[in-house]
């Protein structure tokens, strides 16, 4: 056997056992990832459509084959806990309410000693 | 011959893999717009129970001054009402200017933060006929809503992105309670 021989041998034995097995692994990854993807993508229309029609929180537990199972779960806007929009304004708002408080207390207390 | 292969599954990977970027950003999108959507309606709805309460603050203090005018404290209970109504028409005078600040910024940096600057955001925030308190209204007017703020019953917030569009609504329910929800 020539060199030349010898090279394509030692090439064929590490496409045969190194680069196709990788190729293979790389592609059954690739394939499944892009699976999920699609799978996930098509739950979550799903499940945003569900929450729209239903207004309540939506899980779905998807299993796409392949061993590949996503969990999805979308909540309704009420049960968000709503971001204070005033943070400049909140602190002023309190102040006033309570200088109302106190003004109403007084209203009270004159009522009753009018009553009185 | 395996670099004819090697090429091959290259090119089928990258487009495997352009293709779940493609759809990933689409979701992460979508999803962004939903969230920017459901804070901006979350904080009209925040606005809107701020007017509310102050509305009723004036309508309770209203339904307690007015027993008292015949009364001998009547001039003064007026008077504490008609300072009442000017420290409300300043709560929600300064409101309104928070309110025109966040349409200001709506329409300057869209969707108020949202991350969504990649692409033009389209939509408005929503307005509504906005009447604040008189400060000098009267105590005996019979009508309540001339010293109360007018508020609307239902807003709809719409925001759409190239093909993407996502929809959030506020109404006030039976109970006089503001509901949210994502619509269509």
């Amino acid at each position: 056997m020539n060199t030349r021989g010898q090279i394509l041998i030692e090439h064929a034995l590490v496409l045969l056992f190194l680069i196709l097995p990788l190729m293979a692994g790389v592609i059954r990854w690739g394939t499944l990832e892009y699976h999920r993807t699609r799978c996930a993508y098509a739950g979550f229309l799903e499940a945003r459509s569900r929450l729209i029609r239903e207004n309540q929180a939506v899980t779905l537990n998807l299993n796409c084959g392949f061993g590949v199972s996503e969990s999805i779960t979308l909540v309704p806007l009420h049960e968000i806990e709503s971001p204070d929009p005033l943070p400049s304004l909140s602190g002023w708002v309190s102040k006033a309410s309570s200088l109302w408080e106190e003004l109403s207390h007084f209203s009270s207390s004159s009522s009753e000693q009018d009553s009185g | 011959m395996g670099g004819a292969l090697t090429l091959l599954v290259v090119l089928v990977g990258a487009g495997f893999g352009l293709s779940m970027i493609h759809i990933r950003a689409i979701a992460q999108r979508q999803i962004n717009l939903d969230r920017c959507a459901g804070a901006a309606i979350l904080d009209l709805r925040e606005f809107l129970s701020k007017l509310k309460a102050s509305n009723q603050r004036i309508e309770v203090a209203r339904l307690a001054t007015l027993p008292l005018l015949p009364t001998p404290s009547g001039p003064a209970a007026l008077e504490l009402f008609k300072q009442l109504l000017r420290v409300e028409s300043w709560i929600q005078q300064s409101i309104r200017l928070v309110w025109i600040k966040h349409q200001v910024q709506w329409d300057t940096l869209p969707g108020l933060g949202c991350k969504l600057h990649d692409r033009p955001l389209r939509s408005l925030y929503p307005e509504f006929k906005f009447e604040v308190v008189e400060p000098e209204a009267s105590v005996f007017e019979t009508q309540s809503s001339r010293f109360l703020a007018a508020l609307p019953r239902e807003i709809r917030l719409r925001i759409s992105v190239a093909k993407l569009k996502t929809e959030a609504l506020l109404r006030l329910e039976q109970n006089h309670e503001w509901s949210v929800q994502w619509s269509e």
